[in-house]
């Protein structure tokens, strides 16, 4: 026989999710990015929390979405039990990320510029082409001084953010029809938005996961989505402009200094 | 351009202020009283709101089928699934006929189609509003755009076979709809007009009636068959045990 | 890309290597489909046709056409199946044979138009089709069953099951149904070989003719099961729910109602077709196969002989009158019998009738001559018929002898000449059983059957002498006269229109070219609208429908209205029938190949020597025909067919097809004329081209 689902017993979290996050966020306090010996720190506590609820409940969300079958592909799960266990273990993961968007929205909010260090700038084509000509072989491209965030980074956070948005205003309106009338003709938008949102953000995701975590070169990075921190000499070699920004002196400089002291 | 960032680390970044409350107090307010309000009015639901009852009208038209006049060709099924789908598929139709060619008369065929219940657990189960009672019609069908692919109302179909079926080609719920949308039929379906599987019965097997018909768990008390039927060899008595010659030689 | 109706692909299965590759139906779409498609298959997958029935070479094709599995009216039920027989004689003729119920249907919701069947397996096995997999699965545990244990067998095995229905695959979205498999099996007799197997899918649905269940069991194959989930593009879908309708009610019985009596033709009404001596009258209920426009049987509260109807229960008549005077349950318990083990019911039939006939001379019997264990003396009773099909399914006793038919046993036993003239072997062609509707009365049905390989089991001029009959016993007059009738069937049979006395079953006109214009039209009518697509042969063709007030039935505009609202084509009538001529010379080609030529085409003896006195209700066969200048349903017995009459109607029939009249074998220039340029230099090559 049929079970109900959480979507239906337990909607009300759907509407808590968020609105914790939001409140977590008041209630937070944020440590900036500064230079600690031979290291710097990248990502503070509040970071670390935002980026692995909005991750791993994308990352759920994306299994569980897809496994329910997305736009014009079949759905993986058998019927029945399999289907409604894969529709709770999405609504699990919606709590999740959408504490975790929130929490890093309001965040960003509260400190604009955190949302403009993600922007691409004036330099991201120059940058970018100089950035992985270098990578791929080209010896005759240098290695741009890279912020924070790598130029190529923050055109691709553009569409994480279109996607993202996107799935929250259809996915909250998806659940609303649970416990509203929503006319038909929205819904003819919003699940196909949904569905497309869904592809979107697919291929961030692997794009990201490939460049974050899976390319040796990025685990330096990786470790400080853990641990908060970077190490200073991968930071001067890889984001040379954000150490500028950080007031930070080349040792080149220093090293000057103590030859001459010597 | 982005600005060197001058405050120094440990310090809570002054939020920008605006008026007499500060973009920080504002959220954390707006967080707090959201908690409150969805925690609160969750609670209220919960224990203070009686259950609704909200009262379902009655479909304005049913399917009479009578198993025991049904020649088992299926036309019906095809009939279903070209006019609604413009295909041929019996997976596809919304009736369905189940035989067993070894089995004895008229335990040899079960026709499953959809009751249009008066209290329709398929609508009930749905969590969207997909599966509902169309108002003009009373007909209990799916709003395509709405169904989410949970196939609740499938299971929650009260009788062997269930007349909710999932539609596997196109991913959403789907039941008899009286025909009140067949793209593939030309004269106008559902209460107020034309069934397709009505139409193209060979034997007349099939019959569309207003009033709720007279019904037990087993299905609807059904006899179609007339002096006419008889005239071919077959038995009109309800429960189809009385052969015409048999008959005969009663009276 | 195939057009509407098709589903594109046929499933062809190597049963040496066991395993499976797809043709594209694409490449035959311009043979129609079921024979057409099977014959040109054939043509290139079996480079030898020499070889016999039983050779793992034959090549065997399984057939639906663009109609199966949808609402065209009595034309998505059937099955066309070719291949080399194990029964026709002196030859072991590329022959056919077709099946109704839900196998087409299911075959083109799996994805498959056909399948072909190559090879032989090293042991016994099934072939489990569900979509587009087709599994070679052990047939251990099946071989040895009935056919109806068989087929129960399988649909057990399919589970999953989600509230009433059966699910495909182990996802939500890979499919459903509620329907069971369609099986199509052999019984015992097949397994064994015997030429007298059959193939038998659901209760009553048969393709009898052609041993087609030694050829199965000659592969090691017990049975072909379907499941299929999916759905038939349609060119026109409105138009065929419109078609479907206006054949329902310009042409078709009103539903649930008797209407006046007609040969088997599209107007009829749903009762069972019952042939037996005391017809079933306890409670029963319709039963047809998928699509048809009003069924012609029905399944029973005893549940004995589901689905038979027509030949297959006149099949013990005689005899159990004989031994009681009236029928009894004999009847149905012997249908019932043939429908289970998978034995020919029609062969049986008439081979009953030989050894009877034996035994009363005291040739066949315990200790005699052909000595059997059989006690001949129980001819009637349940139990003779239980123990012959026994012998006859195990070959054992008179069972080996029968093996490759009656026809080949009588040859064995050395008796084949003498009881052909003596009559009592009525197997007037190729070693088929006598219809029923013989040679020397009505005239067609025996022209057409020696002319092509095979008892021909086309009723489209048989249904007039049953309106008749049937009219005769009921006391009612016929609604048109016979000249209304010549007028009315002429006119549909283009090219060949404007010539009345092509229905004349006068003894003047039985060699007249006219009458071999009606067996010509016939051939090519029957090979691409019936054969190819199976238009039943119930229901069409119907050239006379007392449903109308005008009598004129609805060929002629039906079959092709409803071909091109679901194909997408635009194809006319006579479009089909030449296309039929074109199929017609492809199989005269490989008979030719086989080793045809005009000098063997000729009847059993005792058609020429014996004049016929009884039709099978009695002393009357009436056809339409001319007395004088005057037309009337005259009566056709009292005659034979004269040798040297014959001779001149076969020259008659080799000119209106563009033959050589010397050998039968077809022209080149008729053959490039069809676009058969290929099977002209295939005969050339083996210096059997027409004309050279």
């Amino acid at each position: 026989m049929q079970r109900e689902l959480l979507f239906d017993s337990a909607t009300w979290l759907v509407w808590l999710a968020p609105l914790l996050g939001v409140l977590a966020a008041g209630l937070t306090t944020r440590k900036d990015p500064v230079v600690k010996g031979d290291r710097v720190l990248r990502h503070d506590r509040a970071a670390i929390i935002e980026h692995w609820t909005h991750g791993i409940g994308t990352t759920v969300l994306l299994v569980s979405g897809i496994a329910l079958g997305v736009w014009f592909l079949p759905a993986l799960v058998g019927s029945g039990d399999p289907v409604w266990t894969m529709m709770d273990v999405h609504f699990g993961a919606v709590l999740v990320f959408l504490f975790g968007t929130f929490y890093y929205g309001t965040n960003t909010l509260l400190a604009t510029k955190r949302f403009r260090e993600h922007l691409p700038t004036k330099d991201a084509v120059e940058y970018t082409k100089r950035h992985y000509g270098l990578l791929l072989g080209f010896k005759k491209f240098t290695m741009p001084p890279e912020r924070k965030y790598f130029e190529s980074e923050k055109m691709a956070y553009i569409l994480a953010l279109a996607s993202t948005v996107t799935i929250i205003i259809t996915g909250l309106l998806k659940v609303a029809a649970h416990v509203m009338d929503i006319p038909a003709g929205v819904m003819a938008i919003v699940t196909p938005a949904h569905d497309v949102a869904t592809v979107a953000m697919l291929a961030f995701f692997l794009a990201h996961v490939f460049f974050a975590a899976v390319l040796p070169m990025s685990w330096p990075v990786l470790r400080s989505m853990f641990t908060g921190y970077v190490d200073l000499e991968y930071a001067k070699h890889e984001h040379a402009g954000w150490l500028a920004q950080l007031g930070y002196e080349d040792a080149r400089t220093e090293a000057a200094v103590d030859e001459t002291a010597a | 351009m982005v600005d060197k960032d001058t405050s120094s680390a440990g310090e809570i970044v002054p939020a920008e202020k605006t008026g007499t409350i500060s973009r920080r107090q504002f959220f954390t307010g707006v967080g707090g009283l959201g908690v409150g309000i969805v925690l609160g009015g969750t609670l209220f639901n919960g224990l203070l709101l009686p259950d609704e009852v909200i009262a379902i009208p009655a479909s304005q038209g049913y399917l009479l089928v009578d198993s025991k006049k049904c020649q088992g060709c299926n036309t019906c099924m095809m009939a279903c699934s070209l006019t609604h789908h413009g295909v041929q598929s019996l997976s596809l139709s919304r009736i369905q006929v189940i035989q067993d060619p070894f089995a004895k008369f008229p335990d040899d065929k079960y026709i499953a189609q959809c009751r249009q219940c008066a209290d329709p657990k398929c609508v009930t189960a749905c969590p969207t509003g997909a599966m509902h009672v169309d108002t003009e019609t009373g007909v209990r069908t799916v709003d395509v755009a709405k169904c989410i692919g949970c196939q609740e109302c499938v299971y929650a179909c009260e009788f062997n076979v269930s007349r909710a079926g999932w539609n596997f080609e196109e991913k959403h719920a789907q039941k008899c709809d009286l025909c009140l949308n067949t793209p593939f039929m030309d004269a106008e379906g559902g209460p107020g007009g034309q069934q397709a599987c009505v139409a193209a019965c060979p034997t007349g097997a099939i019959s569309f009636v207003s009033e709720i018909p007279v019904q037990s768990d087993a299905g609807y008390e059904v006899n179609l068959r007339d002096e006419g039927w008889a005239a071919l060899g077959y038995p009109i008595d309800d429960e189809g045990k009385v052969s015409p010659a048999e008959a005969a030689l009663a009276e | 890309m195939a057009t509407g109706g098709y589903v594109g692909k046929i499933l062809r299965l190597d049963l040496t290597a066991r395993t499976s590759s797809v043709i594209e139906t694409e490449k035959y779409v311009q043979w129609g489909g079921g024979h057409g498609i099977g014959s040109a298959i054939f043509w290139e997958l079996c480079t030898d046709k020499t070889v016999t029935g039983r050779d793992p070479k034959n090549v065997v094709t399984l057939m639906t056409s663009p109609l199966s599995g949808t609402m065209a009216p009595s034309a998505s039920g059937r099955v066309e199946i070719q291949g080399i027989g194990t029964a026709g004689y002196p030859i072991n003729w590329f022959t056919r044979s077709n099946f109704g119920g839900r196998f087409g249907g299911q075959l083109k919701y799996a994805g498959w138009d056909g399948i072909v069947l190559e090879g032989k397996a090293d042991s016994p096995i099934w072939i489990d089709i569900i979509n587009d997999k087709a599994v070679f699965r052990d047939a251990k545990d099946l071989w040895g069953k009935d056919t109806q244990e068989t087929q129960q067998l399988i649909w057990e095995l399919k589970e999953n099951e989600e509230h009433g229905w059966t699910e495909i695959g182990k996802t939500r979205d890979s499919g459903r149904t509620t329907q069971k498999p369609a099986v199509i099996t052999i019984g015992p007799a097949g397994e064994n070989q015997s030429a007298l197997g059959c193939l038998v899918h659901d209760a009553g649905n048969a393709a009898g003719q052609g041993g087609f269940g030694a050829v199965f069991g000659s592969k090691n194959l017990k049975a072909i099961s379907v499941v299929g989930t999916g759905s038939i593009e349609i060119a026109d879908p409105a138009g065929l729910f419109n078609a479907r309708i206006w054949a329902k009610d310009e042409y078709a019985a009103a539903p649930g109602q008797q209407v006046e009596p007609n040969g088997p033709t599209f107007g009829v009404d749903p009762a069972p077709v019952f042939l037996y001596a005391k017809n079933p009258d306890g409670p029963m209920g319709p039963q047809a196969c998928q699509g048809c426009i009003n069924g012609c049987r029905a399944r029973f509260e005893t549940g004995i002989a589901n689905e038979s109807s027509c030949q297959e229960t006149s099949m013990y008549k005689a005899f159990d009158v004989l031994a009681h005077g009236e029928g009894t349950d004999a009847s149905y318990i012997a249908t019932d019998l043939v429908q289970k083990m998978g034995v020919n019911s029609y062969e049986l039939m008439q081979g009953m009738g030989y050894l009877y006939a034996l035994s009363k001379m005291g040739v066949l019997g315990k200790g005699l001559e052909i000595d059997t264990d059989i006690d001949m003396s129980r001819i009637g009773e349940a139990d003779f018929v239980i123990d012959l099909v026994d012998k006859i399914s195990n070959r054992e006793d008179i069972g080996e002898d029968l093996a490759d038919g009656f026809v080949r046993a009588a040859e064995k036993w050395g008796r084949l000449e003498k009881d052909y003239a003596a009559g009592i072997l009525d197997f007037p062609y190729w070693g088929y059983a006598n219809h029923g509707y013989d040679p020397r009365a009505e005239l067609e049905w025996g022209y057409s059957s020696i002319m092509g390989d095979r008892d021909m089991n086309e009723h489209g001029f048989n249904a007039n002498f049953w309106s008749v009959i049937k009219h005769m016993m009921a006391g009612m007059e016929m609604p048109v006269s016979a000249e209304e009738y010549a007028k009315i069937t002429t006119s549909k049979m283009v090219p060949y229109q404007d010539d009345m006395s092509m229905v004349d079953y006068s003894t003047e006109n039985m060699y007249s070219e006219s009458f071999a214009k009606l067996v010509v039209w016939q051939r090519h009518y029957t090979r691409f609208w019936k054969q190819s697509a199976l238009y039943c042969d119930f229901r069409y063709p119907d050239f006379t429908n007392y449903n109308r007030e005008d009598n004129v039935g609805i060929t002629g505009d039906g079959e092709p209205k409803f071909w091109n609202v679901i194909t997408g084509q635009d194809i006319t009538f006579l479009d089909g029938i030449e296309l039929g001529r074109k199929i017609w010379n492809l199989d005269n080609a490989i008979w030719i190949l086989q080793g045809r030529h005009r000098d063997m085409v000729q009847f059993a003896s005792y058609i020429y020597d014996i004049p016929l006195e009884n039709s099978l209700v009695g002393p009357y066969y009436p056809m339409a025909g001319k007395v004088g200048d005057e037309w009337a349903y005259i009566n056709t017995l009292g005659r034979s067919i004269d040798r040297d009459g014959f001779e001149e109607w076969k020259t008659h029939f080799y000119n209106l097809e563009g033959w050589d009249v010397a050998s039968g074998w077809p022209t080149r220039e008729t053959l490039e004329g069809l676009d058969l340029a290929f099977v002209a230099d295939a005969l050339a090559e083996a210096e059997k081209l027409g004309g050279v």
